[in-house]
């Protein structure tokens, strides 16, 4: 297996006015993510990130990823998977790293794990892991 | 593979009808920073209309979801606009305790994605009610 690593880089900073305007693009008005005394009705420790925000933005750092490791547009992005591991919160900023996999020269996996920045909260637990599944347009 | 293991499993479905047009699909893109239009995979996170439907029926509010493990696999990339069909329905149930916010019940749904009469696209994804 042909393992290379994708180094850690910043990849979402979580605000109000993202979460206020993904919540309306992503059809997703719960207030656990826009109301800080709603989230904590529901024991949460303040207004918490969309998880799919943070899946999206994951999967926009695969693209940029593929187009650099696979050459461009000879890959397409064909499965995505992604697990939240802990909540990211109002006011975090990310950051996201891992390592390609190959097995077959027509299918490579690109491995990511997001996790806060140092400097942007006390605890930097991994947040959300994914997988992304490339497939060349060449096959044999 | 269907199963129960926090007792009842409703056997619904949903369908709902949306027609995609191309302003929409960019302007969900810009907000998550994919510069790359073609991003089909990306567009399919938003919430769906069907999603929305079988978390009342299962007799649960937005504010008590949270997501989970999520999976996507995208066949095929169909022009827009175009006039898209999804077929939601509850593939997996599961109670589970917790021991800081009481009981999580953890429901999978899967998701088809049909345009002109064919799939293109299959979600799972599973919601964490608190």
């Amino acid at each position: 297996m042909n393992q290379t690593t994708v180094p850690f880089r910043p990849f979402l900073k979580v605000d109000s006015t993202l979460l206020e305007r993904f919540a309306v693009i992503a059809r997703d008005p719960n207030p656990i993510h826009l109301d800080a005394e709603a989230a904590k009705k529901r024991g949460l420790p303040g207004r918490i990130a969309h998880g799919m925000l943070i899946a999206a933005a994951l999967e926009r750092v695969a693209r940029e990823e593929g187009a650099i490791g696979g050459g461009g547009s000879a890959w397409l992005l064909t499965q995505t998977e992604f697990r939240f591991r802990e909540m990211t919160l109002l006011g975090e900023s990310l950051e996201c790293g891992g390592e390609w996999k190959s097995t077959d020269p027509h299918r490579k996996e690109l491995h990511l794990i997001a996790r806060p920045i140092a400097e942007s909260t006390g605890s930097r637990a991994v947040r959300a892991t994914a997988i992304f599944t490339f497939e060349s347009l060449k096959a044999e | 593979m269907t199963e129960s293991a926090g007792g009842k499993l409703p056997k619904v479905s949903s369908t709902v009808r949306d027609r995609m047009e191309p302003e929409s699909f960019r302007e969900f893109l810009d907000t998550v920073g994919a510069s790359d239009h073609s991003a089909w995979i990306t567009y399919l996170t938003r919430f769906r209309d069907s999603e929305f439907e079988l978390i009342q029926t299962l007799g649960y509010s937005l504010e008590r979801t949270l997501h989970g493990e999520q999976k996507y696999e995208c066949t095929s990339w169909p022009n827009l606009p175009c006039d898209m069909e999804y077929e939601t329905a509850v593939e997996r149930s599961v109670e589970k305790k917790s021991g800081t916010r009481g009981t999580m019940t953890f429901v999978t749904m899967r998701t088809e994605f049909r345009t002109e009469g064919k799939t293109f696209a299959k979600a799972w994804a599973t919601f964490i009610f608190i």
